[in-house]
C-alpha cells in the first residue's frame, strides 16, 4: 500500500502550524508537560461554532482544514474552500475527547445523577473529531475514528491507505490526541510520564505531549506532492524482543524491496526514557550505524499519536531537503535525503515501521 | 477474494451464548427489566438490558485472574470472543494469524466512573490503578492478550456504529487479501456516564422502548457484546472450515447534519444501504429482511424509515428492531445485532419488534410482531447509525 503526501499540517507544541515559522524557534514545556501552541481559529472555524468546541476538537478542525487549504494552494494556486473535498475522514486518537468526558464525569458525580447538561456528554465520543469535520466539510464520505492506544494514527493511515487501493481519490487522515491535567497527574502516578518540572537525573520518565497532524494522501503525485508513503506495517506484540524485532525490521526492508544503502536517514521515537529508548538504539547500531538519525519526541513529548507529528516532519525534510538541528541525533546530512526509514514504538508493544521517500528528484 | 463468516458468539440481557439468545428470539421473550448489578441513583425508575451476571461471575466466566481489575465491557468481550474462536473452531496455529478488530464506546468507562471523584476531590486516596483501564484501546488490548492475538490488533469507535465498522473493516482488510482471518465485533457495559448521558439528552424511555411505534419516547441502553470470526474463502477452504454465511455488502457515509441528530431525511443511513447494496450488486441478491438500527427515538425511527422508504420503496423487506429485546448496546449493538441477522440466515427465520401497538405510517409495512419461519431469507441487511453522524449498513447472504 502506496500513498503521495500531497499535504501535512500540525498543531503541536512546537511553531508547526504556520508553514514560513515551522520550527522557527525550538520551544521546551512551559509547565510539567508540553501543550500545544494554539492558532487563531477564528480563521478556520465560524466563532459561533468554536465557542461550543473543546480543545481537541477546535485543534483539528483548524488542523484538517489548514491541511485542505494548503493541498488547494498547490494543486489549484489559491485557497478555494470546498474545491478539494476528501473521499474519506479517517482520525486515530488514543484518548479522544479527554476535557468533555471529564466535564460530564465531574458534573454526573458531583450532582449525584441529577440534571445535567447533555453539551459536554454529546462532545464526549471519541469520533466527535471525525465528525465535526465532517460537518464543518459537509462530507458525507467514509468516516472513521481508531483508538488503539499507541496504534490509533497508524490503523487510520491504514485505513486511508486500504481506501486509496479502492479506488478513492483523496483520504483525509489525522492523529490527535490532548493532555489535561487529570491525565497527566493519572500518567505520572503510573509511572508512563515524568514531570518536567520535578526531573529525576537518568531516570527521567517521557515527557507528555500533545496535538494535531493531519495529512491528504492521494493515488496520484502531483507536482508538489510532499512525500510518498513506500511502506508501512504496524504490529502489536505484548513481548518482543530484540532478536524477534530485528527480524521484523529485515523483512520490512525486503518488502519494501530497497538496500540498506539507499535509507539516507533514519526517524525513531525516542522519548528520553533510557528503558524505551534502549530498543531504538539497539536496532540503530545493528542496522544503520553511522547514518542520520532522527527523532521528533523531544518536539512533541510522547503521546499515543506521537508518530502523527513524526511523518509530517519526515515529510517536510523530504520536501524541503532540510535537516532541523534540534532533531539531529547522530550522523551527518552530507547527502540528499530520499529515504527515511521511521521506526516507533509504544510501551514496546505497538510498533511501527514505514519508509517515506521524497518525490522531488533532490538538487 | 470472498468474505465468509465461520463463527459467532454473543453475550447480552438475553444471557449468555448463541443459544440462549437464540432461544429468546424465538420465544419473543426480551431481557429488558430493572438493573441489578448497575449502581445508579435511577436504578428504581427505568429499564434496562443489563447482563444477568455480576463481575464476579463474569470473570470466572472469561477466565481471566481474579485479582487484575477487568472493566466489565472487557469481560462480556472476551466471553463473546472466546464463544466465537470456539465456534469456528480455530487452532492454536489459526490464532497466530488472526487479528482482533473491536467497537466499543465507552471502554473501562464503568471502572474508572467510580474512582473519579474521589481523584477530583482527593477526599479519599485515589486508586490510579482504576484508570489503567479506562480507554476504548486497552479493552481491546486485555481482549486480545487474554484470546493469544497478537499482530493485527485495532479499536474502532464510532459511538453506536463502533462494531458494525469493526465488521466492515475487517471485510476490508480480508477483501484486499492483507488479512485471513479477523475476529470481529464489538463491547460495551453499561455504565451510569451513558445511562446519565441519555438521560440528559432526553431520549431514554423509562419504560420498555417501542421502536417505529407511534408512541415511541426514547431508547433503552443495554449492555453485551457479539463477535464474528471473518475468513478469506482461501482460509475457509484450506482449513475446511464450516462456513455460515457470506458478508456480502458494507457501506459507511456521514450524515453530516448535527453531532447527535439526525437528518430528519435520512441521507447518511440512505448512503450506507445504497453502498452496501451497490456491492453486492453483481450477487443479484433480495434483501428478505432487515435488521433495524431501531431504537425507539422519535428521531432516529423518522430518519431510518424515510430512508428505508427511499431505498426500498413499495418492495420493503420484512423488519424489526432487535433492541426492544436488548435495549441499545451502543458499541455493541453492530456486533449483536449482526449475529441476530446471521440467526435469521442459519435458521431461515425473522425476529418480531416487541412492544408495538401503533405502528409509523412512513413506511407502508409495519414492522414484524411475530416471529416469521415461513419464507426464506437469504439475504439480511443490518443497520447501526451513531452520535457523530456514522452510518453503517452490513449485508449477509446464505453461501
Amino acid at each position: 500500500m502506496k500513498a503521495y503526501i500531497t499535504s501535512a499540517s500540525a498543531i503541536s507544541p512546537q511553531h508547526s502550524f504556520q508553514e514560513d515559522a515551522y520550527l522557527s524557534e525550538i520551544k521546551s514545556p512551559e509547565q510539567a508537560y508540553f501543550s500545544a501552541i494554539e492558532p487563531t481559529y477564528r480563521e478556520y472555524i465560524d466563532p459561533k461554532l468554536s465557542r461550543r468546541m473543546s480543545r481537541i476538537i477546535k485543534m483539528s478542525v483548524a488542523c484538517a482544514k489548514q491541511c485542505l487549504q494548503s493541498a488547494e494552494v498547490q494543486q489549484l494556486g489559491a485557497i478555494q474552500p470546498g474545491a478539494i473535498q476528501p473521499g474519506a475522514i479517517i482520525v486515530g486518537t488514543s484518548l479522544g475527547c479527554l476535557q468533555d468526558t471529564e466535564k460530564f464525569l465531574a458534573e454526573l458525580l458531583e450532582n449525584q445523577e441529577g440534571l445535567l447538561s447533555p453539551t459536554s456528554f454529546i462532545q464526549s465520543t471519541h469520533n466527535t473529531i471525525a465528525g465535526q469535520i465532517a460537518l464543518t466539510l459537509n462530507c458525507p464520505q467514509h468516516n472513521f475514528t481508531y483508538v488503539q492506544r499507541g496504534h490509533s494514527f497508524e490503523r487510520a493511515l491504514e485505513d486511508g491507505l486500504l481506501q486509496l487501493q479502492e479506488g478513492t481519490q483523496q483520504v483525509l487522515v489525522g492523529g490527535v490526541d490532548e493532555v489535561t491535567p487529570t491525565l497527566h497527574q493519572v500518567l505520572c502516578k503510573a509511572g508512563c510520564a515524568g514531570n518536567v518540572s520535578e526531573p529525576i537525573p537518568a531516570h527521567q520518565k517521557p515527557t507528555w505531549g500533545e496535538g494535531a497532524s493531519f495529512f491528504l494522501l492521494d493515488n496520484e503525485p502531483s507536482p508538489n506532492s510532499m512525500a510518498r508513503i513506500e511502506g508501512f506495517q504496524a504490529f502489536y506484540h505484548p513481548r518482543l524482543g530484540i532478536d524477534e524485532l530485528e527480524e521484523k525490521l529485515n523483512a520490512f526492508l525486503k518488502d519494501c524491496d530497497i538496500p540498506l544503502t539507499n535509507i539516507d536517514a533514519v526517524m525513531m521515537g525516542m522519548n528520553g526514557y533510557e528503558h524505551d529508548d534502549a530498543v531504538y538504539f539497539a536496532l540503530y547500531r545493528r542496522f544503520f550505524p553511522g547514518k542520520l538519525l532522527l527523532s521528533f519526541k523531544n518536539l512533541c513529548g510522547e503521546y499515543f499519536t506521537a508518530s502523527a507529528f513524526g511523518y509530517q516532519l519526515a515529510a517536510r525534510i523530504l520536501y524541503r531537503q532540510e535537516v532541523f538541528e534540534a532533531i539531529r541525533v547522530k550522523g551527518d546530512h552530507e547527502r540528499p535525503i530520499k529515504n527515511i526509514l521511521f521506526y516507533n514504538h509504544s510501551q514496546g508493544k505497538y510498533h511501527t515501521f514505514s519508509l517515506l521517500s521524497a518525490c522531488q528528484p533532490s538538487s | 477474494m470472498k468474505v465468509y463468516v465461520s463463527g459467532i458468539g454473543i453475550i447480552t440481557a438475553l444471557g449468555i451464548g448463541v443459544e440462549a439468545n437464540l432461544a429468546a428470539l424465538q420465544r419473543g421473550q426480551s431481557g429488558i427489566g430493572r438493573p441489578q448489578y448497575l449502581k445508579s441513583l435511577h436504578q428504581n425508575e427505568l429499564v434496562v438490558g443489563e447482563v444477568k451476571n455480576s463481575n464476579t461471575e463474569l470473570t470466572a466466566k472469561a477466565g481471566t485472574k481474579a485479582d487484575k481489575m477487568y472493566s466489565r465491557t472487557s469481560l462480556l468481550g472476551m466471553i463473546a470472543a472466546k464463544e466465537a474462536m470456539a465456534s469456528a473452531q480455530l487452532s492454536q496455529q489459526d490464532i497466530a494469524t488472526t487479528g482482533l478488530i473491536n467497537g466499543t464506546s465507552v471502554g473501562g468507562m464503568d471502572i474508572s466512573e467510580h474512582h473519579y471523584l474521589s481523584f477530583k476531590t482527593q477526599r479519599f486516596p485515589a486508586d490510579y490503578e482504576a484508570f489503567a483501564g479506562h480507554d476504548c484501546g486497552i479493552c481491546t488490548e486485555a481482549m486480545a492478550d487474554q484470546l493469544g492475538i497478537q499482530g493485527h490488533v485495532s479499536t474502532i469507535s464510532t459511538a453506536c456504529s463502533s462494531s458494525a465498522n469493526a465488521i466492515m473493516q475487517a471485510g476490508r482488510l480480508i477483501k484486499a487479501g492483507l488479512m485471513d482471518c479477523v475476529i470481529a465485533g464489538g463491547t460495551d457495559a453499561l455504565s451510569l456516564f451513558t445511562l446519565n448521558g441519555f438521560n440528559a439528552l432526553k431520549i431514554l424511555d423509562y419504560a420498555w422502548c417501542k421502536p417505529f411505534d407511534q408512541q415511541r419516547s426514547g431508547l433503552n441502553l443495554g449492555e453485551g457484546a457479539a463477535y464474528l470470526v471473518l475468513e478469506s474463502e482461501k482460509r475457509v477452504n484450506a482449513r475446511k472450515a464450516k462456513v455460515l454465511a457470506e458478508l456480502v455488502g458494507y457501506g459507511n457515509a456521514n450524515d453530516a447534519y448535527h453531532q447527535t441528530a439526525s437528518s430528519p431525511e435520512g441521507k447518511g443511513a440512505y448512503l450506507a444501504m445504497k453502498k452496501a447494496m451497490e456491492m453486492t450488486g453483481q450477487h443479484d441478491l433480495t434483501i428478505d429482511y432487515v435488521n433495524a438500527h431501531g431504537t425507539g427515538t422519535h428521531n432516529n425511527d423518522l430518519s431510518e424509515s424515510t430512508a428505508l422508504q427511499m431505498m426500498f420503496g413499495t418492495n420493503m423487506p420484512d423488519y424489526s428492531a432487535t433492541k426492544s429485546f436488548t435495549g441499545h448496546t451502543l458499541g455493541a449493538a453492530g456486533g449483536i445485532e449482526a449475529v441476530f441477522s446471521l440467526l435469521a440466515l442459519m435458521h431461515q427465520q425473522k425476529y418480531p419488534n416487541l412492544n408495538l401497538s401503533q405502528p409509523m405510517d412512513i413506511l407502508a409495512k409495519s414492522p414484524l410482531t411475530e416471529l416469521k419461519t415461513t419464507d426464506p431469507v437469504r439475504a439480511v441487511l443490518s443497520n447501526s447509525f451513531g452520535f457523530g453522524g456514522n452510518c453503517t449498513s452490513l449485508i449477509f447472504a446464505r453461501r
